[in-house]
């Protein structure tokens, strides 16, 4: 007995003592960089282990004979190898390839901002929009904090590098939007239609944006609605100048959601209070606005989507009458406005995407000055369709086609003037990843236009590279055509006109991480004929050329950083900006009226835990306007002074009958700075007025209230007597 | 030499009884309780990584794919740096869905689904709050639908509503009942194998000191 387990033992011992190899290496990537975390093992075995911080990795094994030795991290491709086990020690240094991967791969940012929940590298999210002081919710409001993208005055638009504020288009889901804004008089300020929160991504382009789009010399602003609403919910807005309340309705089967919101403003508190001091007020703003979305997921992959708002308004004014002082003008304005946008996506096969998409906009603007009729409408129908193809895993195209159909109607007294447009566009465009860290986008687009009987053809082409594990380089160079504005379609030209047109060229450079942005783009646009005029016997009308050329050059600077301070959140933009041009009534090309040497913005936001408050202030500096002064030899000399504002605003987040409740205040300009936008002559030269904000500060107060229904509410209904049973 | 046989047939009886094999057991033993050491991050990856070697071998066991990803869901606490969370859970979140095809509708896998969401919250606290913290609690209450006796799932349900502000549903008053049912579950609690989640039960205890005075039970009255 003693001698078979001696002889066992042995066997055992002897047996272990054969088969023991210990392998060990150094893993690195293809660019020599270690690897350290991988997992170094065996197939099929239990045995391995873990590269250390330098990338080497040493184990033991009894196994013998072939094996497969596997070397596995995430993002790098798997290395296998057959070996065989002879006892003693080996060594194994692996190379592992790095994987392509979309999300870690280059972005193309040249001109562009994206604010959007779902891509990594994003430079502001929606929420940031809504909580930025001095924008008061406007989404134009709060990209005007950016750099590039300023206000002007008390204009409504967007102005963009030294393009007028025409050069901007909104576009949502894919469609072009008629009138983001709501309609007003001249120096009476507006805002842009559609609420943040209605939009899961905004990409703000400051040029040489996509192929996809067209239409608009400078920029484009890029916003795309929400897909499905994450659960039911309700929501009720109350301010002394608004009172609004909104359903979601998210049905059981997880595919349906239907939703619609009414608000109703009436600013006549408002006036009683804040006294406008450019103008009388005869009736204040009010207005009724009613929305309506509906959703539907077609199948896992595809999804309906409906959009419909309706608004009607009106107010009335008294305006002082600079060539006759102390004569006044009564100007009102009854505005009616219908949208509609829907739009179905669906992936066709796992490579294949189709998007088609169809709006409607109607706005009637019935203005009236001194019983003279000068009231405008517009409509336009639009149609579009655009796929999306991986040919490879590196190679995507994009290409489609849109239609359009245009009326524009002006009145002048008993004449009206109308101009029709077909426009019709086709695009095509190739984002190549030639590798992880290099990527380029070409593309061209193709317009015509029925009432300028031409067609365009615009290459746009860009190239980012990642010069860094967080840094990249980026460029853009393209085309971009915008047929005249309808003023000046509507008579017959003497000369045919045609399309405007503006050459980008862009170079960023932008270091990003989750806490920190910095980014610096340097840009460089060229104007071709823009549309210039030419007065005739006849009052008020012209002659339109396409004689006008400029330039607009500059730098742009960004920086954001959520880290260094606890609880804060704050960037700081600056932007630098020469240009010149020579349109419209412009003798020569000289800096346009909308265009400010140095615009300077400072947002801050700071989070109070203890009190469930975030405060916020915005400062912003603009170093003033070209305005006209007849007095001066020199076509628009001079400037306008030095431009400070400082907005607050806090958000007090609370509780209300145990709802979420948002009780938000906001006052601009606090300092009461005095803010000269320009000045305005009459004709003869001798008077001129102070052209400035209506009101010098204002301070708004609004309680939001939301209400969730669903599944979200077992929390609190979680019945623990139930559970111990 | 009968005995030597005899034992040679107890041991295989025993790889056939569980199902398991003894290497496994053994293995899985002494890597649970190596990941009852870790410290860092870097050590719960490469426990994370022992439990992917355990379960690529085996192949049907649902165990070390659910370790697997429990140790990564608890890396990213240690390593406390939001741009490691989401390409390490995106791995966990892969360990947890093939532990959920060998043992479906187990209430275990819910917790460990439910803590990997929750985990995404730390990248933009702001921003995902509202979406991953509604998914993190649908998981867990199915975790208590599918076991109302999983103490894990009553302590970590009350844990993540003791750090959610009053406003959006949370708060001591709502957490602290949870938590004391959750200490009271881990008494009286009894793992299906000693391989089986066991743990939790030191956590829920400090979580507790956040609740206030002790029960009227634990006062200790002077003599």
């Amino acid at each position: 007995m003693k001698q078979i387990f001696t002889l066992l033992l042995l066997f055992l011992t002897v047996g272990s003592a054969f088969s023991q190899t210990t392998i060990s290496g150094v893993v690195t990537d293809n660019k020599n960089n270690t690897l350290p975390g991988a997992n170094i093992f065996l197939k099929d075995t239990y045995d391995g282990t873990t590269s250390d911080l330098d990338g080497k990795y040493s184990f033991t094994t009894t196994e013998t004979g072939k094996q497969i030795f596997t070397v596995s991290f995430v993002g790098y491709g798997n290395y296998e190898d057959t070996i065989e086990l002879t006892s003693g020690a080996m060594t194994i240094n692996v190379e592992l390839k790095e994987l392509f991967n979309e999300l870690n791969a280059v972005v193309i940012t040249a001109g562009a901002f994206e604010a959007s929940d779902e891509k990594k590298n994003t430079i502001l999210k929606p929420l940031d929009i809504v909580t930025t002081a001095g924008a008061d919710g406007d989404i134009y409001g709060a990209l005007e904090t950016l750099p590039g993208a300023s206000k002007v005055g008390n204009d409504d638009g967007l102005y963009v590098r030294g393009g007028s504020d025409y050069e901007t288009k909104t576009v949502i889901d894919g469609m072009t939007v008629n009138n983001p804004y709501y309609s007003t008089l001249p120096d009476i300020p507006s805002r842009g239609r559609f609420q943040p929160f209605m939009f899961k991504g905004t990409v703000f382009s400051t040029g040489g944006y996509s192929a996809e789009y067209g239409q608009a010399l400078s920029s484009a602003v890029i916003l795309n609605t929400e897909d499905m609403p994450e659960y039911s919910a309700s929501g009720l807005s109350l301010a002394p100048i608004f009172v609004g309340a909104f359903h979601t309705q998210k049905f059981k089967n997880d595919k349906t959601a239907l939703g619609g919101g009414i608000n109703y403003t009436n600013l006549a508190l408002f006036d009683e209070v804040y006294v406008p001091t450019t103008f009388e007020s005869l009736k204040s703003v009010e207005a009724v606005e009613g929305s309506l979305f509906f959703r539907q997921k077609t199948s896992k992959t595809g999804i309906i989507k409906l959009y419909a708002q309706k608004e009607s308004s009106d107010f009335a004014v008294r305006v002082n009458d600079i060539d006759s002082l102390p004569l006044t003008d009564d100007i009102s304005l009854g505005n009616n406005y219908n949208y509609v946008n829907i739009s179905y996506r669906e992936l066709l096969t796992k490579n294949w995407g189709m998007q088609l998409g169809t709006s409607y906009s109607s706005n009637k603007d019935n203005i009236i000055a001194d019983g003279f009729d000068v009231g405008r409408a517009d409509q336009s129908t639009q149609g579009k369709v655009a796929f999306n193809n991986a040919i490879t895993e590196k190679i995507k195209i994009r290409y489609g086609a849109e239609y359009q159909y245009q009326t524009y109607d002006q009145n002048a007294g008993d004449i009206l003037f109308t101009v029709n447009e077909n426009y019709a566009a086709a695009f095509a465009e190739s984002d190549i990843f030639i590798t992880n860290d290099l990527a380029g986008r070409i593309g061209v687009r193709a317009e015509n236009s029925e009432i300028l009987d031409k067609t365009n053809i615009a290459p746009r082409v860009s190239l980012a590279y990642k010069t860094g594990k967080n840094s990249q380089v980026s460029f853009a160079y393209g085309d971009f055509y915008q047929t005249p504005q309808p003023t000046y379609l509507y008579t017959t030209a003497v000369s045919p006109l045609t399309y405007e047109k503006a050459t980008h060229f862009i170079g960023n450079y932008q270091y990003v991480t989750n806490d920190r942005t910095f980014r610096v783009e340097g840009y460089y646009k060229d104007y071709d004929n823009l549309v210039t005029q030419e007065a005739t016997d006849i009052p008020f009308v012209n002659n339109y050329f396409n004689e006008g050329t400029g330039y607009a050059k500059g730098i742009d600077v960004f920086f954001r950083d959520k880290k260094t301070i606890k609880y804060a959140d704050y960037w700081i933009s600056y932007s630098y900006l020469d240009t010149k041009r020579k349109f419209l009534d412009y003798p020569e090309e000289v800096t346009p009226t909308f265009a400010a040497q140095h615009i300077f913005s400072l947002v801050y936001k700071h989070y109070f835990p203890t009190i469930n408050t975030q405060v916020s202030g915005t400062y912003r500096y603009i170093s003033g306007w070209p305005y006209y002064n007849p007095n001066n030899p020199q076509f628009l000399g001079d400037v306008s002074p030095d431009l400070h504002n400082l907005a607050i605003s806090a958000s007090y987040l609370t509780s209300l009958w145990g709802n979420f409740t948002v009780v938000f205040l906001s006052w601009d300009n606090a300092p009461q700075f005095d803010q000269i936008y320009g000045y305005q002559y009459s004709s003869d030269g001798m008077t001129r007025v102070e052209n400035r904000a209506p009101i010098k500060s204002t301070i708004f107060f609004g309680v939001f209230i939301s209400i969730l229904y669903g599944e979200d509410r077992r929390v609190n209904d979680i019945d623990i007597d139930k559970s111990e049973e | 030499m009968k005995n030597l046989l005899t034992i040679i047939c107890f041991m295989s009886i025993g790889v056939t009884a569980f199902g398991q094999s003894p290497k496994f057991n053994d293995a899985m033993t002494k890597a649970l309780a190596d990941l009852d050491t870790c410290k860092t991050g870097d050590a719960f990856v490469a426990m994370a990584n022992k439990f992917d070697r355990i379960a690529m071998a085996e192949k049907n066991q649902w165990l070390p794919f659910y370790y697997s990803g429990l140790a990564r869901a608890t890396a990213i606490y240690v390593y406390n740096d939001a741009s490691k969370i989401d390409a390490i859970l995106d791995i966990a979140e892969k360990s947890a869905a093939t532990a959920d095809s060998l043992m479906p509708e187990n209430s275990e896998i819910y917790v460990l689904k439910s803590m990997i969401l929750g985990g995404r919250i730390m990248v933009d606290p702001m921003t995902r709050g509202q979406m991953y913290g509604m998914q993190s609690m649908m998981m867990m209450s199915k975790a208590m639908t599918l076991d109302a006796n999983n103490p894990r799932a009553y302590y970590l349900m009350g844990q993540s509503l003791l750090y959610t502000p009053p406003q959006f549903g949370g708060g001591a008053d709502k957490a602290c009942p949870l938590l004391q049912t959750s200490k009271e579950k881990y008494a009286i609690f009894v793992p299906a194998s000693a391989l089986h989640p066991n743990w939790g039960a030191d956590q829920v205890e400090e979580a507790l000191k956040q609740c206030g005075s002790a029960t009227p039970t634990e006062e200790k009255t002077d003599k």
